[in-house]
C-alpha cells in the first residue's frame, strides 16, 4: 500500500517545495503535516505544494492544506497549489478549494504567484 | 565376570605349584637318595608360596608324613602315593589360601575408590551418595545427612531405592541400575536427571542429579551428586504462573472471560482445583469460574445457577472478600469444609473432592477487592507450603487487576455503544409521495460510528434530506458529527432552507476552537400543487445525483467545505422532480472506493445509476453491487448513501402542514427503520 512519495527542498531562503505524489489518504497525512510543520519551524514563509504527482487526495489531506494555510497566513506567510491531476483537480472543486488557495499548473508559476503577493 | 577369570587363573596357577613340587620331590629324592628329602622340601616349598601360616600346616602335615613314611619308606609304591598326597593337599590347601587372600584383597580394595572419595567429599556442601554396583549405599555425606534427614551410619548399606527414591519410581530406579550392571552403559551416566526424592520425614523434594561411574580396580561403584533445586522448580513455576498471568492482564477485555482464564491459572502449578468468586449486587457471593486439574473431579453444578436462596452469607469466600484477609488452611477437615461451603449441596460436592489443604487468597485491585480466588489441593500428598501462599497472593494481585480492567472496559464498551448507536442514522420516516433507500456503512467495525451521516426530518414546507462527512476519524471525529447533525437540524426546522442550514453550520464549525472540516449536502423535498420540488445546496461535497428516465447526472452548484471560510455562500438550486425521478445523496467513500490504485470515481457511479430502476431499494442494490464487482475486498472508507424516489403525489397534494412542535412530536413515531446494511 506504499505507493505515494514526498520530499521538500528550499527554493531560496523564504521558500520552500514540498512535493507529493501518489495516493494521499489518512495513512499519509500525518507525514504531510509533519513536512508543514517543518517549513513553518524553519521560518519558512512562502509553500508551494507539489500536488503534480498526486494521483489520489483525500478529506484528511485537504484538512492538512487548510490547517497548514491557517498557520502560514497567521505568520504572515502565504501558500500555492500545484496540481494538474483531473481526479485531484476534481476534489478542489467539489470541496471549493480551487476558490479558496492558488493553484496553480506548474512550479514557476506557483513560485510567480507567492512573489507577487503582497505580504511575505 | 571378572572375579570368576581371577579364581580360573589362581587355581592353574597353583596347578602349576603342584607340578613343581611333584619335580622338586623327585629331584631331592634323587639327590637324597632317599624319601627323607621330601619332608624338607615340601614345607620349603610351600613357604615360598604360600602364607607364614600355611607354610607352618605344611611343616605340621610334611612331619605328619614323614612318621607315616617312616613305615613305608622303602616300599616304592608308598612313596609315590606319599607325593601325590603332598602334591594334592598341598595345592588343595594352596588354593583354598590364594583365594581366600583374593577375597580379602577385593574386600579391601571394593570400596577404596568410595573412600577415596569420601575424604574429598566429607566436607562439601553439596549432597553425595555413593552406591555401589547392587545399588547399597556406600557412601552418604554430611551435606547428605542434611538433605535428606537421615545419619550416615543410619543408611550405610542400606539400598538407596529404599531410602530417597520415591515408590512410583523405585522400580524405573532399579531396572536402570540392573541395564547399567549389566551393560556398562547408561543413559543417565554423567548427565543431570531432575527428580523427585523422598526426605526422611516422608515428604518429595526436588532434586538435580549427576550420577558418575568411579574408576578404580574392584568392583563398580557410583557417585551420585544431588543438588536440591527447590528454589529452581519454585522460581520457575513462579516464572510460568505469572508469565501466563502477565498475559491475562494484557488481553483482559472480556469480564467473565477473565474470571475463566484465571481460574485456569492457578491449575495445575498452583493447585488442583481453582475457583474464582465474586461479590453480586444483591450483596452475596457468586463462583463465577472453576477449574481443576482433574478432568473427572467434581464439578460443582451450573455456575450462577447454583446460588441459592438459603445459601449461608458467612461462608469463608464471603469473609475474605469483606475482610480483605488471606484464609489459609494447611489441613483441612470437616470444619474447615463446613466453614467454606456455602450450602450443604455445595458441602457434600466438597467432602466429594476430597479437598486436603486451602487457601483463599482476595483478588484486589485499586484498593478494593472485587472477588476471591479458592485454591485447593485434592491430592493425598499435596499439602500447600508458605511458597504456595506467596504465589497465590502474587496471582491473585495481578488477576484483581486483570479483573477490574475488564469490568472497566466493559463499562466504557458499554458507554461507547449507547453514544456510537446515537450517532448512527436514525430510521428514515415513511415520507408520503416518496420511496426512500439508504446504506450506512462506517469503515471500521460494526459497532463504530464513522465521520459520515445521513438524516431525514421534516422542516418547514417538506422533508429535508441531509448527507455529510466530517473530515477525521474517531472519537473527536464522531463528536463533530453529532454537532453537525443537530445544528443542521435545528436550523434546518427553523428556516426550512437548505443554504440557511448550511450557513449556520458553518458559523458553528467557526466557532470552534480547532479546526472543523465538515462536507455536506442538502436537499429539501417539497410538494406544492402535487408538483414535486427539490431543492439542492452543497458545500464541498460530492453532488447529489439526479436519475430520470434512465440518465443520471449531478445537480447542484459546489461551494466551499464547511468550516473553513467565514464568508463561504451555499447558492441553492431548485428543480422538479416527476414521477420515477431519483435523487441519490451519497458520501465521497463511494467514489473513492479503491482497487488495485483505482478509484471507483463519479463515472462508474454514474454508470451504474444510468438504467431504468423500479424502486429506491433497488437502485441503491445497483450501487452496492458495482461496487463490490469494483472493489472485492475491505473497504478503507465510510460509505453513506441516501435515495429517494419520486412517487404520486401525496393525498393532499401539499407538503406535511405541521407547525413545528407537532413534528417534534410526530417524530418518535416515524416508522420502521428502512436502512440496511451493505453485505449481511
Amino acid at each position: 500500500m506504499v505507493n505515494y512519495h514526498i520530499s521538500d527542498h528550499d527554493l531560496d531562503d523564504r521558500t520552500r517545495l514540498i512535493s507529493l505524489g501518489g495516493e494521499l489518504d489518512l495513512y499519509t497525512a500525518p507525514r504531510f503535516e509533519d513536512a508543514l510543520r517543518q517549513a513553518l519551524d524553519a521560518g519558512k514563509r512562502r509553500i508551494v505544494i507539489d500536488l503534480s504527482e498526486a494521483t489520489f487526495i483525500d478529506s484528511t489531506t485537504l484538512a492538512v492544506i487548510v490547517a497548514g494555510s491557517k498557520r502560514l497566513s497567521a505568520a504572515g506567510g502565504e501558500l500555492a497549489l500545484v496540481c494538474s491531476h483531473r481526479a485531484v483537480m476534481r476534489v478542489f472543486e467539489i470541496t471549493g478549494y480551487d476558490r479558496l488557495f492558488s493553484i496553480c499548473a506548474s512550479r514557476d508559476e506557483a513560485v510567480r504567484a507567492l512573489a507577487d503577493a503582497p505580504s511575505g | 565376570m571378572a572375579a570368576r577369570l581371577g579364581i580360573t587363573r589362581t587355581a592353574s596357577r597353583w596347578l602349576l605349584v603342584g607340578i613343581a613340587l611333584d619335580a622338586a620331590l623327585a629331584v631331592a629324592d634323587a639327590a637324597v637318595g632317599s624319601i627323607a628329602g621330601t619332608y624338607l622340601v615340601t614345607p620349603l616349598l610351600l613357604a615360598i608360596f604360600v602364607t607364614p601360616a600355611l607354610t607352618a600346616l605344611g611343616a605340621a602335615v610334611s612331619i605328619v608324613l614323614a612318621a607315616l613314611s617312616g613305615v613305608w619308606h622303602d616300599d616304592l609304591g608308598s612313596a609315590w602315593l606319599i607325593r601325590l598326597v603332598i602334591v594334592v593337599v598341598g595345592g588343595a590347601l594352596a588354593y583354598y589360601a590364594a583365594l581366600r587372600r583374593e577375597r580379602r584383597e577385593r574386600a579391601a580394595r571394593r570400596y577404596e575408590t568410595l573412600a577415596a572419595v569420601a575424604d574429598v567429599v566429607e566436607a562439601s556442601p553439596a549432597a553425595f551418595v555413593g552406591i555401589d554396583e547392587t545399588g547399597y549405599i556406600r557412601l552418604f555425606n554430611p551435606a547428605a545427612e542434611q538433605m535428606f534427614g537421615y545419619r550416615a551410619r543410619e543408611v550405610l548399606g542400606s539400598e538407596l531405592a529404599e531410602l530417597i527414591v520415591p515408590e512410583r519410581l523405585r522400580a524405573a530406579h532399579r531396572a536402570g541400575l540392573f541395564r547399567l550392571r549389566a551393560s556398562g552403559e547408561s543413559r543417565i551416566l554423567g548427565r543431570r536427571v531432575d527428580l523427585p526424592a523422598l526426605h526422611a520425614d516422608g515428604s518429595e523434594l526436588p532434586v538435580a542429579l549427576t550420577i558418575t561411574r568411579l574408576r578404580g580396580e574392584g568392583p563398580a561403584a557410583y557417585v551420585g551428586f544431588i543438588r536440591d533445586i527447590s528454589g529452581e522448580v519454585e522460581a520457575q513455576r513462579r516464572q510460568r504462573v505469572l508469565a501466563r498471568t502477565g498475559e491475562l492482564l494484557a488481553s483482559s477485555i472480556d469480564y467473565e472471560q477473565t474470571l475463566r482464564e484465571i481460574a485456569r491459572l492457578g491449575v495445575p502449578e498452583l493447585a488442583d482445583w481453582c475457583a474464582v468468586d465474586v461479590p453480586t449486587a444483591a450483596g452475596a457471593v457468586a463462583t463465577m469460574a472453576r477449574a481443576s486439574a482433574d478432568a473427572g473431579a467434581v464439578e460443582l453444578g451450573p455456575l450462577r445457577s447454583r446460588y441459592s436462596e438459603r445459601a449461608r452469607r458467612d461462608h469463608t469466600t464471603a469473609g475474605v472478600i469483606a475482610s480483605g484477609h488471606v484464609v489459609f488452611e494447611v489441613e483441612v477437615g470437616e470444619q474447615e469444609l463446613a466453614a467454606y461451603a456455602r450450602d450443604d449441596d455445595q458441602l457434600e460436592l466438597l467432602r466429594e473432592l476430597r479437598i486436603t489443604s486451602l487457601m483463599v487468597v482476595p483478588l484486589k485491585a485499586r484498593r478494593r477487592t472485587v472477588g476471591a480466588l479458592t485454591l485447593a489441593t485434592t491430592d493425598s500428598r499435596r499439602r500447600f507450603s508458605a511458597r504456595d501462599l506467596e504465589l497465590a497472593q502474587e496471582l491473585a494481585e495481578r488477576a484483581g487487576m486483570a479483573i477490574d480492567n475488564a469490568r472497566l472496559y466493559a463499562e466504557r464498551a458499554r458507554t461507547a455503544t449507547t453514544l456510537m448507536a446515537s450517532l448512527r442514522p436514525p430510521p428514515i420516516p415513511e415520507l408520503p409521495g416518496w420511496d426512500t433507500a439508504a446504506l450506512y456503512r462506517p469503515a471500521g467495525r460494526a459497532d463504530e460510528v464513522g465521520g459520515d451521516f445521513y438524516d431525514v426530518f421534516l422542516a418547514g414546507r417538506g422533508w429535508m434530506l441531509v448527507i455529510g462527512d466530517v473530515v477525521g476519524h474517531g472519537p473527536p471525529a464522531a463528536a463533530l458529527t453529532s454537532l453537525a447533525r443537530y445544528s443542521i437540524r435545528t436550523a434546518a426546522t427553523l428556516t426550512g432552507s437548505p443554504h440557511a442550514a448550511l450557513e449556520h453550520l458553518n458559523e458553528e464549525l467557526r466557532r470552534e476552537g480547532r479546526l472543523a472540516l465538515f462536507s455536506a449536502a442538502c436537499v429539501l423535498l417539497c410538494e406544492d400543487d402535487g408538483r414535486a420540488q427539490a431543492t439542492v445546496a452543497v458545500a464541498g461535497h460530492p453532488r447529489p445525483i439526479l436519475v430520470r428516465a434512465g440518465e443520471a447526472r449531478p445537480i447542484g452548484q459546489t461551494a466551499t467545505i464547511l468550516g473553513v471560510d467565514d464568508d463561504s455562500e451555499y447558492p441553492q438550486e431548485t428543480l422538479e422532480l416527476s414521477r420515477g425521478d431519483f435523487l441519490v445523496l451519497y458520501t465521497d467513500g463511494v467514489t473513492d472506493a479503491a482497487s488495485d490504485g483505482e478509484r471507483f470515481g463519479e463515472d462508474r457511479l454514474l454508470d451504474a445509476l444510468s438504467a431504468a430502476a423500479s424502486s429506491a431499494e433497488q437502485l441503491l442494490d445497483r450501487i452496492r453491487q458495482a461496487l463490490s464487482d469494483f472493489q472485492g475486498r475491505a473497504q478503507r472508507d465510510d460509505v453513506a448513501i441516501l435515495i429517494v424516489e419520486r412517487l404520486a403525489a401525496s393525498g393532499n397534494g401539499h407538503g406535511p402542514a405541521l407547525s413545528v412542535e407537532e413534528q417534534a412530536s410526530a417524530l418518535p413515531e416515524a416508522p420502521a427503520p428502512r436502512e440496511r446494511g451493505l453485505s449481511s
